[in-house]
């Protein structure tokens, strides 16, 4: 039988039911803080106060050695904590990038010096970390990026633009993508990863404004910026295989499906006021299976990545479907509530129904577009 | 890897070496037309799989639902030309009612009877795989309990062929009092579960299959001077095809999981209602790939195609289950909606 995938079985952690507890009883104590515009930007909310509650409960970095702060948790552990924690919409957005792949490059990659200067400092969620992969000629088509980092006598000095940097004017550090060597045309080769503060001189910060009315990203400019020869992570040249090489882990983790799930659980009570509804029976009931198989999947190939095996295809089945349930889910609200809804953003689930409407177009780009998952998942059936 | 999962994976090669020497196109089309040796029959019943989920106590193989389930997405794949699955599913409802095992395995209705005080069943069910000389099983609700009823052969006489798109040779028989000759209690997953859980996997199994001539046709069929799989269009829609597929297959898993730790309901449903949802739009792909051939009855797509739409109705599409999951969280509360997901699969 033809089997381009493997979903191998669930194996949940025996310390599941006890760390769910405690995630839920200390989100407890936040949830109410939040409004339902905030809860539906979710893994985009930065709140550094929020985070370092959370690295204070030993909940990020959960993963890595107790020498650089990890709490020595499994992934599947780690991935209780995360999950709980978008399920409520709490914005992880501070501690996010840092914990799910800025860490673990560092982690992988880095000399031990690096590890014992940032790790910990990311455990405490007193470092931030921002992802300077896009430049304005440069989407897509990645291995195409122009950020020169020229060699100097003690390091580097980098020159070029980053663009599209989430919540790049609140955080500490960037890991930018920049060519060591050659240039455009030399396409992954030449390539190389490097840690910037973004305090550093020379570097600047504009904000761009999105449609919500709110500035979560920027353009970062480097002029002449300068940076130790200690800021190179792993090797010269190696920049793009560190980059691309994990994806699975960045693209099928409860991120992928579950930025609008605190509207889902909205939709849910509402539902309930409407008293035996069959059209919202039906939708509830189809979201409902929809999250429970993309969780099947994502807790699979976590229980995988776990286990030693990269799904890297598997994992872009996650997002492929993922986002789009997302990006689903205001179209479902509208034809559950009906009447009037959505003609203004007054009240709680039209709030967070503006919020997840108007984020959603960014779903099916960030992390890979739509189009560029497919291009991989047609690959690896071998068209 | 335990034993089980290997002797599955023994028995699902078994399986799929027989079918894939016998099943073709023009064996498809013959069975349709009701005028197929019974050769395959016999070939399928040599290998004893129908005891597959029956205790080992009872003579059975005693597989977990989950070493099982490859079995099921095997007969999915090669478009059952058999009723192995409803065989299967046959004799653990047996077992489950404390019924003896029956040889050969009876026919199971879809829909819900209902029994009498007086042991007289009512209500009209289909019979995919039904024929006069064969009995049935039938499930029906004696007061609120869940009833396993088993009808000898005389019973199918007043049964009538029904057409279907799938076109498996069906049955729908009207129950007017029929008597029972068996009968014993069914606990919380009764036939009705199972025949969804079954066609969930039957769907995961014919939609890799879809996914797999697709493929190969993309490599193979040229036009503008390369084949169709490079045209970035197509790509795209391959890949929806592909993902899919891939949903079907691990609802379905969550499904089979389930079934071997207590009440599967739930997962059933979703099961059920992630696999139905899939077929609209993997079915369109696949012909929308494969262009006119694909339409002709001497391709054998449309026997896939044509069971897909068949078997998503089957045992409850996924609008049926939709509601009743929908009902069921509704009723818990938008709080309890996230413990219940991640209930589905904990320990
Ligand atoms: C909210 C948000 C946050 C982001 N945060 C960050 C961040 O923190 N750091 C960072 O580095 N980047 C970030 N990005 C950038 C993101 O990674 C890019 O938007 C993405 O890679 C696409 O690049 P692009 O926007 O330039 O679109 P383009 O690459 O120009 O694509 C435009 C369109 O063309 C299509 N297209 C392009 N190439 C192909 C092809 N080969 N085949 C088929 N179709 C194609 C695309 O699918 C898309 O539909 C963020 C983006 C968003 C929306």
């Amino acid at each position: 039988m033809f089997q381009p995938y493997r979903f191998s079985e669930i194996e949940m952690p025996p310390t599941e039911a006890a760390l769910r507890a405690e995630v839920r009883a200390f989100l407890a104590d936040w949830k109410d803080k939040w409004t339902p515009w905030e809860k539906g930007h979710s893994w985009n909310g930065f709140d550094r106060e929020f985070s370092r509650a959370v690295g204070a409960k030993g909940w990020i970095g959960m993963t890595w050695p107790a020498e650089y702060g990890g709490g020595g948790f499994s992934m599947m552990e780690r991935y209780v904590v995360i999950e709980e924690m978008l399920a409520a919409g709490a914005p992880v957005g501070a501690h996010w990038i840092a914990d799910r792949q800025s860490g673990p490059l560092i982690l992988k990659s880095g000399t031990d010096t690096q590890r014992q200067k940032y790790l910990p400092l990311i455990t405490t969620g007193d470092a931030s970390f921002c992802i300077g992969l896009s430049e304005p000629d440069s989407g897509s088509d990645l291995a195409s990026v122009r950020t020169k980092a020229e060699k100097t006598a003690d390091g580097y000095r980098i020159n070029g633009r980053k663009i599209w940097t989430t919540n790049g004017h609140l955080s500490d550090y960037m890991i930018a993508l920049v060519r060591t060597e050659g240039t455009a045309k030399d396409r992954h080769k030449g390539l190389s990863q490097v840690i910037v503060p973004m305090d550093a001189p020379g570097l600047n910060i504009r904000r761009i404004q999105d449609l919500t009315g709110e500035a979560h990203f920027n353009e970062i400019t480097f002029d002449n910026v300068l940076v130790g020869a200690d800021a190179l992570i792993g090797e010269e040249g190696a920049g793009w295989a560190q980059a691309t090489a994990e994806l699975a882990f960045e693209r099928s983790g409860p991120d992928r499906y579950m930025s609008a799930y605190p509207l889902f659980e909205m939709l849910v009570d509402y539902s309930q006021s409407l008293q035996d509804d069959r059209l919202s029976e039906r939708k509830i009931g189809a979201l409902f299976a929809e999250i429970a198989v993309l969780r099947q999947m994502s807790v699979s190939i976590a229980t995988m990545l776990q286990d030693g095996i990269l799904p890297n295809q598997e994992a872009a089945v996650v997002k492929d479907l993922g986002v789009t349930h997302e990006q689903n889910m205001p179209e479902v609200a509208r034809a559950i509530i009906g009447g009037d809804f959505g003609q203004d953003t007054e009240g709680d689930l039209a709030e967070i129904q503006s919020a997840i409407l108007q984020l959603a177009p960014t779903f099916s780009l960030r992390g890979g577009t739509r189009e560029i998952i497919r291009g991989i998942m047609s690959k690896g059936l071998g068209l | 890897m335990n034993d089980d999962t290997n002797i599955s994976r023994m028995l699902t090669d078994q399986l799929s070496r027989l079918l894939e020497a016998s099943v073709d196109a023009p064996l498809l089309a013959k069975i349709e037309k009701g005028t197929a040796g019974s050769a395959l029959n016999d070939a399928v019943a040599e290998l004893g799989l129908d005891m597959a989920l029956v205790p080992e106590d009872k003579d059975g193989a005693g597989l977990d639902w989950s070493d099982a389930a490859p079995l099921f997405e095997v007969l999915g794949y090669y478009a059952a030309p058999v009723d192995l699955g409803e065989q299967i599913i046959a004799q653990w409802a047996l077992a489950q009612a404390g019924l003896p095992a029956s040889d050969p395995a009876p026919a199971v209705a879809l829909g819900l009877a209902k029994l009498s005080a007086d042991g007289g069943l009512s209500g009209t069910v289909t019979i995919p795989w039904g024929s006069a000389d064969r009995c049935v099983l039938v499930e029906a609700m004696q007061d609120d309990m869940r009833v396993l009823c088993l009808l000898d052969a005389a019973a199918m006489a007043a049964s009538v062929p029904v057409s279907t798109v799938g076109r498996i040779p069906t049955r729908r028989l009207k129950l007017n009092g029929a008597a029972v000759q068996a009968s014993g209690p069914l606990g919380a997953i009764g036939l009705g579960d199972v025949s969804a859980l079954l066609r969930a996997a039957y769907i995961a199994g014919a939609l890799s299959r879809a996914l797999e001539l697709t493929l190969d046709y993309c490599n193979t069929r040229t036009q503008f001077g390369r084949t169709i799989g490079k045209f970035q269009a197509v790509q795209q829609m391959v890949a929806q095809l592909a993902s899919e597929a891939a949903a079907a297959k691990a609802g379905t898993q969550l499904g089979m999981t389930a079934m071997g730790s207590g009440n599967a309901g739930m997962q059933i449903a979703i099961a059920k209602q992630r696999a139905s949802a899939a077929v609209a739009k993997s079915a369109a792909i696949a012909h929308e790939v494969h262009g006119a051939i694909g339409v002709t009855e001497e391709h054998i797509l449309h026997y896939f195609t044509r069971r897909l739409w068949q078997w998503r109705e089957e045992a409850g599409s996924e609008h049926v289950w939709a509601e009743r999951l929908g009902r069921e969280v509704i009723a818990r509360g938008g709080a309890a909606a996230w413990p219940t997901m991640v209930g589905l699969s904990a320990r």
